[in-house]
């Protein structure tokens, strides 16, 4: 018998996993759940030791042992109770509670011809663009978490839009977790495949809640392949209970002269991280990559992107804040690696740190690898307090306390959630980071309002 | 009302202010001109309480109170007002909670009562009436994207909002058209009664034809080197700071 390591309860959980229900599933999506296992196997949860997991201490989510949550109803979850979370009334919205697809929660409308299906459903196994698509783009002979996600592949969405067709109306993909008391700890494994054809368009959002305090751990891979002229607008709003520990990988692949715009609002959750690798494969490609963490407490929250500029004249552009208050850590590792023939390159990464708290600490290491001559690259990084300038400008017109701070916080928030274009999706993650401030400062904090910018996308 | 004796006032170890006198009495107008780096607006700053700048010596009597003692949030609420050089901008909060935010405390400070939404907006729409600005700048964010002209009439009209006892403006008419020129002006003239005062930082003779001073004065080196009336600022405008270099060269030298 082999010594028990902190993967072998998922490996077990694997085992029994494949003896149960699981094997309705068609023969390549065993295929993969057996290659994902055997990665998972290899890899083993990542320490610290690991150069890209330096900074990020996995030990709490480790020492405890979360099992695949099966499917199952919760009567208390209603679709009142999930009303908050809507981003537009009329959005397609897919549910699923544990990674398991609800119907019933969901309200789907499509009038175009997208292609959805559901990978548990009959018709998911026999087609081709799922089986092309599905598990294909994220990495996981390197990525455990993504190993171990595709271990127990069964559930998920796919969503295809058709060529030339430019859906108005956002998808969004509501992931809760729940679990009640009596259940053992959970496990759940999203999976989103969006695939954009030729000169297509959509606004995908992906939300992570938690309806119930105790310790659950989401594990999800989303994977985002865009032909050419495609344009995706990509929101992620991970707003876990802070006992949740959350993984999240997120792999996009771009074609010619498409164009993807991503935010990630990071939350909740006791341990988070994304993990955000775009390859541009075709020329003239355009990505931006923005997000904003806030964490309090002791939460660990964690981004890691990676950009990979493989031909030329593509352009990226990251920007990253945080504000972070309390003993709360925060991780920021950004790589942009260029290759040789990747001419041309125009990518800008910033991360900005704003501490509340002298306990709050950062590790931010943005990063160029360029092996291009003829390219604009530029990074930076700052960790720092309140602008003083902008203190004293508020302080002169009478407002000081707790109040100067907050309109402060607003501003250096403001400034990187107006990067979202999608207004109504703008307005949540705008919403959501000033009920948070609010809990901290007063009620004197305002709402965020932003230049007419964005008009055109309202 | 101001009294300000002696000042010396540095910045990262280097002295800017170095000796100033200087006494604006109610009803009256001041205007401060003086060349480029000069301290005039270190002056200003250090009056509404930038914590970069340091006093070293001297002091200001604002009212019978300690200036200087005094934190510039409790300055603002006792009725100074500084319209900036260079005002900043505040990506995601409007203008209107902005300045909404700013009177309730001075009001709160007063012990008046704070003003609800609808009677607020009332009192901004009227102000921005008076300062020409179009409503839409009600929602949009503090300075942000605005033109150089169109934040210095923001401060005006923060001004003209928060109705202080002491206005200083620094530069308020740099970078503002004709018309815009007129607008500042009559937004200090409203101001003026016998128990409020104005400071006005310029290097331009023409905005006093629109707010005449009761006394100019040139800040040379971190001195005032000569004060007069308001002739004093056409004869600059006329022979440069030139005609007054004697006093210059006894500033340089000391
Ligand atoms: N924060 C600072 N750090 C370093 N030097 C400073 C700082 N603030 C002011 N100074 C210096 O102090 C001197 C006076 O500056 P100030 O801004 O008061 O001049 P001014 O008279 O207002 O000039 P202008 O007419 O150009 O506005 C200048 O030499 C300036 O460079
Ligand atoms: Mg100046």
């Amino acid at each position: 018998m082999a010594h028990e390591t902190a993967q072998t309860p998922y490996i077990n959980d694997h085992r029994r996993f494949e003896g149960n229900g699981a094997s309705a599933s068609p023969a390549w999506m065993k295929h993969l759940r057996s290659a994902g296992i055997a990665s998972f196997g290899e890899l083993g949860l990542p320490g610290q030791d690991r150069e890209d997991w330096r900074f990020t201490n996995i030990a709490p989510l480790a020492k405890q042992a979360f099992a695949v949550s099966p499917k199952r109803d919760y009567p208390e979850l209603t679709g009142a109770r999930l009303e908050r979370y809507t981003i537009q009334k009329d959005e397609h919205r897919f549910v699923f509670v544990n990674g398991h697809f609800s119907p019933s929660l969901s309200a789907v409308n499509f009038s175009a011809n997208v292609e959805v299906f559901n990978l548990a459903s009959a018709e998911a196994r026999d087609n081709a663009d799922v089986q092309r698509h599905c598990a294909r783009h994220a990495d996981m002979r390197t990525n455990a978490f993504a190993a171990l996600n595709t271990a127990f592949l069964s559930d998920g969405l796919f969503v295809q839009i058709p060529e030339g067709i430019t859906i108005d109306t956002p998808i969004h993909v509501l992931n809760v977790s729940v679990q009640t008391d009596d259940e053992p700890a959970r496990a759940s494994y999203p999976r989103l495949i969006v695939t954009a054809e030729k000169h297509s368009s959509a606004t995908v959002i992906e939300s992570f809640i938690s309806m119930s305090a105790r310790a659950s751990f989401t594990n999800a891979v989303t994977e985002i392949v865009l032909a050419a002229n495609s344009s995706i607008d990509y929101v992620k709003i991970q707003n876990e209970h802070v006992g949740a520990f959350h993984m999240h990988t997120v792999s996009g692949e771009q074609h010619a002269e498409s164009r993807l715009n991503m935010f990630s609002l990071a939350m909740g959750g006791a341990i988070s991280r994304s993990e955000i690798s775009v390859a541009l494969e075709g020329e003239k490609a355009d990505v931006n990559v923005n997000g904003l963490y806030m964490a309090d407490g002791t939460q660990l929250t964690d981004h890691h992107t990676f950009i990979h500029h493989k031909v030329p004249e593509c352009t990226s552009h990251e920007l990253f804040k945080g504000i972070l208050d309390g003993s709360a850590r925060a991780v920021y590792t950004g790589k942009v690696y260029v290759d040789a023939i990747a001419q041309k390159t125009d990518s800008k990464q910033t991360n900005r740190n704003l501490m509340l708290s002298e306990t709050a600490s950062v590790d931010t290491q943005p990063q160029l690898e360029i092996f291009a001559d003829d390219v604009k690259c530029t990074h930076g990084a700052t960790v720092g307090g309140m602008n003083e300038t902008l203190v004293f400008y508020l302080k002169s017109r009478g407002i000081g306390g707790a109040t100067a701070r907050g309109i402060v916080t607003i501003g250096f928030a403001a400034e990187v959630t107006e990067k979202i274009d999608h207004a109504a999706s703008r307005s949540m993650v705008d919403a959501l980071v000033v009920s948070q401030l609010r809990k901290k400062l007063g009620n004197e904090i305002p709402e965020i309002v932003h230049s007419g910018k964005h008009d055109e996308k309202e | 009302m101001l009294e300000i004796k002696n000042l010396h006032a540095s910045v990262n170890g280097k002295e800017i202010l170095k000796g100033i006198n200087l006494t604006v009495n109610a009803g009256e107008v001041h205007a401060v001109m003086g060349p480029n780096g000069s301290g005039k607006s270190t002056l200003a700053q250090v009056l509404a309480g930038h914590p970069a700048y340091e006093v070293t010596a001297g002091e200001v009597i604002y009212d019978g109170v300690d200036l200087l003692s005094l934190q510039p949030e409790a300055r603002a609420q006792a009725g100074i007002f500084l319209a900036f050089q260079y005002p900043v901008e505040i990506p995601g909060v409007s203008n209107s909670y902005f300045l909404k935010t700013g009177l309730n405390e001075i009001r709160k400070s007063k012990g008046l009562e704070e003003l609800d939404a609808m009677q607020f907006l009332k009192l901004l729409k009227q102000k921005m009436q008076i300062v020409e600005m179009d409503p839409s700048f009600i929602n949009r964010p503090v300075n942000e994207g605005y033109s150089g002209g169109e934040k210095k009439r923001n401060e005006i009209l923060q001004m003209a909002v928060l109705e202080p006892r002491l206005a200083i403006l620094d530069e308020t008419d740099s970078g503002l058209d004709i018309d815009a020129l007129q607008i500042v002006a009559e937004g200090v003239n409203k101001l003026k009664t016998p128990e409020n005062a104005s400071i006005v930082v310029t290097h331009y003779q023409r905005l006093l034809n629109y707010i005449v001073p009761d006394v100019v004065h040139v800040l040379v080196n971190g001195r005032i080197v000569k004060s007069g009336g308001k002739e004093l600022a056409l004869e600059l405008e006329e022979k440069g700071y030139d005609f007054i270099k004697d006093e210059i060269a006894a500033a340089e030298v000391a």
